[in-house]
């Protein structure tokens, strides 16, 4: 109690000295909020769009399937109506859907371009994803129609608008192209790259026919009612169903986990050597604490107060500073991270490049409390090492030279 | 009479610099308890050093030192420590109050590492030292709000507030003015009287050596006889 009162009643002697030391590790903290906050906004919406437009809570394929750099129709496999029924019922009220994925080209005028054509339940898929209702323009698919809904991006390549045909080929799974003309409906925008640049949509049916797959698809994807419970059901349908693979929409993102992570490391490295030189700037203002109170010091130890109870004084100053400094990096990171969230960091400087994360917008930095925690975890466990040395110097000095000479 | 003895230091040596200084040169002291006795002596002739040793802060080379019938050679460092905190006062040339506590803050001080004081307990105390010592009314000065007599009064409180056994002065008086010197000798004195705490002073000062009970001169690290 003592201690505590010294530490704070001499950091606040030297207040000046006080906030430039600790300035460097709160901008330290600040930066660590912030870089984190982005990181976690992007997971999270990058979570939000593989769950509506592409990974649901889990998916079936035919083994080997993910292997495959261009999967084709030889993945597909029969999905009868009563398959997915059985899915739904063993699933607990999860509801399915089943896509018939090929490669193709659109042709629009001298424009063509590969893209993905994924065969779609117009009413099953709405129940799965929210592909089918994110429209800029145009009508969704229904299933007596024979029309395509086509990427915002995708659009804009081809010079396609809403009404104009487009002309789409496949190759059917014997091997045989086959063209089709077929209208454009709506145009889709989903935020989701891969949707918005690279895809067309079309009608179950209409795919199936073009394939020559009646009831062919080359995956079935579901929607639990509880993302958390995913896991679970994703193991028991693997059980009831083990000809085909099933994977969580985790497993599926492994490879955005696997960057993301990456990212967090090499954030953490960065923000790690700032605040290390940080910690360097408290462990030399600890220094100088020690050297100009080593008279203080001595009388205190003539009084009895034990060495380690002299080095506690100086580490509790220590870790007050660090945890000034946490606070207050962990408010201007806070604020920072809101103010940033209000428009955004925005993606389009990336044009249409792909940088591995679904989100083409823009990301929004969110503020999670196990980093604002980590943060000032950090700045505390730094300021303890930075200054330990100068505790123990404290601690272990010789009273009377201390008295004496000033010196320890 | 043997157990009213509370320093007793005998053929006490202690060296520098390997040797080559020769600080203490044999000293044997007796001090019983509740004197007012001073040491006196040139520069250099070994004063703050002997003080140091009877005060627990350093080791003689060879003698043994007794406080109240208890061996410091024999003692570890921490108990050396608790010896202190427990039994001896120390006030200093300089005053070395703590400058970020007020005045009663520094007196509570050597409280708050004894047990059997809680806050109320160790403020009490405390003002009531203050009081003792003329600082009445001072209780929430920081040290350098005092002048320095003041804060020599504060440093006899914090000195006092334990009751210990020994009070060291290395020199009290040496950065006061005489008339504000030989008030702290006077007040130390009272204190004395009230407390029964042994006083031992340093001093060039003829003043101050006029007002203590007794006088061991040191010269080059002997008590001259
Ligand atoms: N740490 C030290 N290292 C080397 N020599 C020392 C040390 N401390 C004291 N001495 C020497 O020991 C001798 C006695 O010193 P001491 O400080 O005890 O004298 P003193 O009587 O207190 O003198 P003063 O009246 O000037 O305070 C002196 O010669 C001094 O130079
Ligand atoms: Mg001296």
């Amino acid at each position: 109690m003592t201690a505590i009162r010294l530490a704070y009643r001499n950091l606040l002697r030297n207040k000046r000295r006080s906030i430039l030391t600790s300035l460097a590790l709160a901008i330290a903290m600040m930066m660590m909020v912030f870089a984190f906050g982005m990181l976690d906004g992007m997971e999270e919406q990058s979570i939000r769009n593989f769950i509506s437009y592409d990974y649901a809570h889990m998916k079936a394929y035919l083994p080997g399937y993910l292997e495959e750099d261009f999967p084709g129709l030889d993945h597909a496999f029969t999905v009868p109506e009563s398959l997915l029924t059985l899915i739904e019922k063993e699933s607990n009220g999860a509801t399915v859907t089943a896509r018939l994925e090929m490669s193709g080209v659109v042709i629009h005028g001298s424009e063509e371009t590969f893209v993905r054509v994924v065969g779609v339940d117009p009413k099953r898929d709405k129940e799965v994803f929210e592909t089918l209702e994110t429209l800029s323009g145009g009508v969704t698919l229904s299933d007596d129609k024979e029309v395509a809904l086509i990427g915002d991006r995708l659009a804009r390549d081809l010079k396609i608008d809403i009404g104009e045909m487009a002309t789409l080929m496949v190759r059917s799974a014997p091997g045989a192209l086959n063209p089709r003309m077929l209208p454009i409906a709506g145009i889709l925008r989903t935020g989701h790259p891969k949707v918005d640049q690279f895809s067309v949509y079309v009608p179950l049916s209409l795919a199936r026919e073009m394939a020559l797959l009646p009831d062919g698809a080359t995956e079935i994807a579901v929607l639990t009612k509880s993302k958390s419970t995913s896991p679970e059901v994703t193991a028991y349908l693997a059980k009831v169903l083990p000809e085909l693979e099933w994977h969580t929409w985790v497993a599926l993102a492994k490879d955005f986990y696997s960057m993301i992570r990456f990212k967090r490391y090499g954030q953490a490295v960065m923000l790690g050597i700032l605040a290390l030189m940080a910690a360097v700037g408290i462990a030399n203002t600890m220094v100088m604490s020690v050297h100009e109170r080593t008279r203080e010091i001595g009388a205190l130890r003539a009084l009895g107060f034990t060495p380690r109870l002299i080095s506690r004084i100086f580490m509790l100053e220590g870790t007050m500073l660090g945890l000034a400094a946490g606070i207050t990096g962990v408010i201007l990171g806070c604020i920072l991270t809101a103010w940033s969230a209000i428009d955004g960091w925005s993606m389009e400087r990336y044009g249409d490049m792909d940088i591995g994360v679904p989100i083409r917008d823009a990301i929004y930095p969110t503020i999670q409390p196990g980093s604002i925690a980590f943060s000032l975890v950090i700045a505390v466990l730094l300021a303890l090492f930075a200054s330990w040395g100068s505790a123990r110097m404290a601690g272990r000095g010789q009273v009377v030279r201390a008295l004496r000479e000033g010196k320890l | 009479m043997e157990n009213n003895l509370v320093v007793q230091a005998k053929d006490v040596v202690k060296t520098y610099d390997e040797g080559r200084v020769q600080a203490l040169n044999g000293v044997n002291l007796d001090v019983v308890s509740a004197s007012f006795i001073a040491l006196a002596g040139p520069s250099g002739s070994g004063k703050t050093t002997l003080l140091n040793i009877i005060g627990a802060l350093d080791i003689p080379d060879s003698g043994s030192v007794g406080i109240e019938g208890r061996n410091l050679e024999s003692m570890k460092e921490k108990e050396r420590t608790t010896l202190r905190r427990e039994r001896i006062g120390f006030i200093f040339q300089q005053f070395n109050l703590v400058p970020v506590l007020t005045a009663r803050e520094n007196v509570e001080l050597p409280l708050e590492i004894l047990p059997g004081f809680d806050r109320a307990a160790r403020k009490k105390t405390a003002l009531e030292m203050l009081s003792l010592v003329g600082l009445e009314g001072l209780e929430n000065r920081f040290p350098n709000k005092l002048s320095g007599g003041q804060q020599q009064r504060v440093a006899v409180a914090r000195a006092l507030v334990k009751s210990p056994a020994i009070i060291l002065a290395d020199e009290p008086t040496a950065n006061l003015d005489s008339e504000n010197g030989m008030a702290i000798v006077d007040l130390m004195k009272k204190m004395r009287d009230e407390l029964g705490s042994a006083f031992i002073l340093s001093s060039h000062d003829p003043r101050v050596l006029e007002r203590v009970e007794r006088v061991v001169q040191l010269v080059d690290g002997r008590i001259d006889q």
